[in-house]
Parts: C-alpha cells; structure tokens; sequence
C-alpha cells in the first residue's frame, strides 16, 4: 500500500470519540429508567405487569356483569363439591350431596364401576394416556399428603401393578431413566442424574442415620426399617437417584439474612413434598423408593451423588458443589431404587479448576474457614475450635481444599439465619440472561488460562453479595415462581 | 425486542450496502472484517446491557458500555473514516 499514514487528524477523531461517547451516555441515561421496550409502555412499579392489552376495571365490575344485590352467601356443601366423599356405596352416595341428588345413587355407582374399569383396561391394555405409568404419575401427583418415610407403607399400596393385575413397569435401562426424569421434573425436581451401587459406591452409604440407628444390608427383598435399624436389600441391584433442587439465586446473594435463609429452607419444603411423590410413582409401577427419614437427612451424602453422578463439580469449599447449570445455589437429595437405571457420568466442565485459582469465596467468609491454598490436599486437619479433637464428621478419600466447617457451623449456627456467603458470591452464580456468562462457561470448561482474569473481571463488573442498603429492594422485584428459572435445559414447550 | 433490533440491525445492513451500490463504492477485506467485529461487539454489548439490567446487575451493565460498547463505536468509526478516506483520495 502506498499511504499507510493516517490522514484522520486528532481533530477529527476526538470528535468521533466524543460524538461516541455522547451518544452512550445518552443511552445509558435513558436505559437507566426503561430496562426495556415493554417496561418504557408498562408500569414502573415491581408488580404484577401485564401486556399492554389487558385493561382495568373498576372493582367488582368484571366483564360479565353482576348484581351484587342478588348475590348472598351461599351453602359450600351444597355445591356439587358437598358431601362429595362420603355416603354408604362410596365416592358421591351420601344423600345430602347435591351429586347424590343431580344423578342418584344407581347412576353414581354405575360412574364409579365405569370409571374403574376403564382405568383397569387402560392399565391392562397399555393404552396411550392410560397406561401403567400414566396411572402411576397420576397417582403420584396426589400424594402430597404423604410424610418423608424411609419407605412407604405396604398397606397403601392401591394402583400398584398389583392391583391392576400387571407385571411391573419393563423397560431398558436408558427408557427407565428417561421416564424417571420426565417424571421427576414434573413433580418438582430441577434436574435427575443418575448412579449405581457398587463395591465403591456403597461405601457411601452412612453405618448409621444421624440420630444413631445403623443402617445396614441384609437379605431381603424390600427395604423396611424399625425403631431400631434402616434395611437395605443386598440381594438386588440398587441404583442412587440424585435430584437436584435449585433455589433462589437473589436470595443466596444476600448472604446472612432471612432471606437467604427463606431461599435454603424452600428445597427441604419443596423436597419433603417431591420425594413423597417419587417414591409413589416408583411404587405404582412396581419399584422401591428409598427415600429420607426425615426431611434434612438422608443415607447417602447427597453432594457426593451429585458430583459422582455429573450434576456438579466440587468447589473450593468442600461442603459446596457447583453445577454448570444452577450454579452453587442448587440443593441435592437422593433416593435409592431397584428401577434399572443408566447411571450418568462425573462431568468436568472447568469449575473446579477455576476454582484452583478464584478465591472469590474463601475472601467472602466471614470467619475464614475456606482454604485460600494453590492446591487440594488429601488431609482432613482437625477443626480450629478444638485442636485436639479427631475431625470424625468428615470423610477422607478425596483431594479438596479443606473448609473447616466446626467453624463453618459458627456462622450456620450461631445466626438463627445462616450464612451462605460463599454460595451467594461464587462467580457461578449468575443468572442467564446476558450471553457474556455462555462465554465465560466455555472459556472456563476449554482452558484455564483465563481464570484468574475471569475471576478478577467478575468482582470488577460488581458480581456478587448485594449491599445491606439494597436488600429491602427484593420485596420490590417481580421473581419467577420459587424464585429459580425453571427452563433451564428444557428443550421442548417454547418455554 | 429482539425481534425489533433484528429488523433494524437488517434494514440498517440493506441500506448500507445499497447506499455502496449506488454510489459504486467498494470496501477491502479488512474494512469489511472490520466491520463485522465492530457489529458483533456492538450487539453482544446492547445484548449484555439489557441483560445484566434485568438480572439486576447495575454495576455490570454500565461497565458493558465502557469495556465493550465504546470499543465497538471506535472500531465502527475506524472502518468507516478509513473507507471514507480511501474513497475520497480515490
């Protein structure tokens, strides 16, 4: 070329430059009010928005017109609702029900020998929608009312293959997985992975149930328990079923309060209902489900399935796993199962090598208990609080960063509300709407060369614990239900 | 939204190279991977911004305006007073 030299003059381009710049700040001043096109037409306030086409009426005004001097209140049991579960033949046979009334008790017994029969053919005849585990998620749906038991009652065992006169649900290996996760995420579970109980595995299970009573393999062919013992069967392929919860990001963020404490609690509430479910929906097509005693604590160590069975990596925290997806805000339970499943695989997408370099968390510990070290180590140092004392509440056998958690529980404990601090600024969790957290996903999983601009970049860009003085902002903001992005990895709805 | 940005962003590229067409005018390869880069940063800038607003993330917003968006306006005006110069020399 033969003018390489510019003929652009410094004139010139400081004029460009600040045309530039005008024309962002313009942007950004504008931006700052409208977060978006749809919030520039709709409310400012952090309600309920609705499209611009929804209009208001005036109070008791809705669009079927009502008169409000005719309208008294009305006899609940004499809806078609009343009396509905009682009478002398069963379901809508009492005489005082306005079903009862509408259709006589002939007709009513005819429904219910009609409506049986055909759930019993839909079952027998395997018909689409109709089906054994059809029936089985129907029937788990319900089962709210159940209570977290080791395992359920053989007593209520209605709608099991039993009782339809059936073998028990066949299929492969990968079919079972895929029916359980479809099943699983639509009783409330985030995400399922999947493992098997083998020689290494088992020696996960816990000797003893954290209020003493061994649990122990035996040969039979269900599990039960007593006051004394919780029973595994030995004689039979188990399988782990590791869920995984997720819970609220914002929450997490605000490190030690109550709601961060709310955003913990909600998985154990969202779990004592979904394993009740799940060990319905495995009993109702033929299997066991082997479940948690009591809400908080299980037989296996949960983060352990989860990372063996490739929902997460481990973090720099030792008693915190981190999922490519949910991030560190995801809660983990296991059931056990005799179900044939296709066990899923760790996965290494980058984390816990980033976190060989971030010490994002361990800065944020209020009573640095997280190891700030270049390198994991094999040894389980005894706690700080008691030197003398054997660390006996954790397991050795892997190479982490040590987190003493004696003084972990001083903040888990000591509060009344917890603390949280590491989950809720680890720059993993993000939310995922902006691309650039894709970018740096996949960075972090190709190469580690970035990492410790990656993480010196996410405290520059302000991720993490929100300030005291913004807390209060929460009640304010309008969160999906649960307060998690229930899409995440969903591929079919247009969700 | 994005729906809007893409009908702009498509109405904005047909015009420029209509208005290239016109007036006969032609850019070198690296004027034109220039441009691409400088779109490119310029709509994972906007993408970022609107994003980290609504995942309520202030401080990261802006900062995507700064690290990212002011770049793409200097890499845009780069191309285009270098495409201008050639084509008024010429």
């Amino acid at each position: 070329m033969e003018n390489f030299h510019s003929t652009l003059s410094r004139r010139d381009f400081m004029k460009a430059l600040g045309l530039s710049g005008a024309g962002i700040g313009m942007a950004s001043a504008t931006s700052s009010v409208f977060h978006d096109l749809d919030e520039v037409m709709a409310s400012p306030n952090a309600g309920f928005q609705r499209p611009w086409w929804v209009k208001e009426r005036e109070f008791e005004n809705p669009t079927c017109e009502v008169n409000w001097d005719i309208i008294k209140p009305m006899d609940s049991s004499k809806s078609l609702h009343g009396y509905i579960t009682t009478g002398p033949k069963g379901w809508g046979t009492d005489p005082a029900s306005s079903f009862n009334q509408v259709f006589g008790t002939e007709k009513i017994v005819e429904i219910h020998e009609t409506t049986n029969k055909s759930i019993i053919d839909g079952v027998q005849h395997n018909e689409p929608g109709w089906n054994l585990r059809d029936r089985a998620l129907d029937r788990a749906s319900t089962a709210s009312y159940v209570k977290t038991v080791f395992t359920l009652d053989e007593n209520k065992n209605e709608y099991s293959p039993e009782f339809f006169g059936v073998s028990k649900w066949q299929g492969t290996p990968e079919e079972n997985s895929r029916m359980l996760r479809a099943a699983a995420r639509f009783l409330g579970a985030s995400q399922v992975q999947y493992g098997v109980l083998n020689e290494k595995t088992k020696n996960l299970i816990f000797n003893r149930f954290y209020t003493g009573q061994p649990i122990v393999f035996e040969n039979t062919e269900k599990a039960y328990y007593t006051s004394n013992k919780f029973v595994l069967p030995s004689n039979k392929e188990l399988y782990f079923i590791s869920l995984a919860i997720q819970m609220h990001k914002e929450g997490f963020r605000h490190g030690r309060s109550s709601i961060r404490n709310s955003s913990n609690h909600s998985r154990y509430r969202l779990w004592s209902q979904i394993q009740g479910c799940m060990q319905v929906f495995l009993e109702a097509i033929g299997y066991q489900g082997i479940g948690y005693p009591m809400p908080y604590w299980g037989v296996m160590p949960s983060a352990a399935d989860a990372i063996l069975s490739g929902h997460a990596e481990i973090a720099r925290n030792k008693n915190v796993c981190i999922s490519p997806e949910y991030g560190t805000v995801c809660g983990y339970f296991t059931l056990l199962t005799d179900l044939p499943l296709e066990p899923s695989r760790p996965v290494d997408a980058g984390i816990f090598r980033f976190c060989h370099t971030c010490r994002k968390c361990a800065d944020a510990c209020p009573v640095q208990c997280i190891s700030h070290g270049a390198e994991p180590s094999w040894e389980v140092p005894p706690p700080t609080t008691n030197p003398n004392m054997e660390p006996v509440y954790s397991m050795p056998g892997k190479k982490v960063f040590h987190t003493d958690s004696s003084l972990c529980m001083t903040q888990f404990n000591g509060f009344g509300i917890g603390c949280g601090n590491c989950m809720g600024t680890c720059v993993f969790n993000t939310n995922n709407a902006a691309i650039v957290h894709e970018f740096v996903k996949g960075t972090v999983s190709t190469t580690g060369l970035l990492n410790g601009f990656l993480w010196q970049a996410d405290k520059f860009f302000g991720y993490g614990l929100t300030p005291d003085d913004e807390k209060e902002n929460w009640w304010n903001y309008s969160f999906p239900t649960y307060g998690v992005d229930s899409t995440v990895s969903v591929s079919n709805g247009g969700y | 939204m994005w729906f809007i940005a893409g009908l702009i962003i498509g109405a904005v590229c047909v015009g420029l190279i209509w208005f290239l067409k016109i007036r006969n005018y032609t850019l070198t390869w690296y004027e034109w991977l220039l441009s691409f880069i400088g779109i490119a940063l310029l709509l994972f800038t906007i993408q970022n911004f609107f994003a980290s607003l609504a995942e309520i993330e202030d401080q990261a917003a802006s900062l995507f305006l700064l690290v990212t968006g002011i770049p793409s306006i200097i890499i845009l005006a780069t191309v285009w007073q270098l495409s201008a110069r050639r084509i008024k020399s010429s």
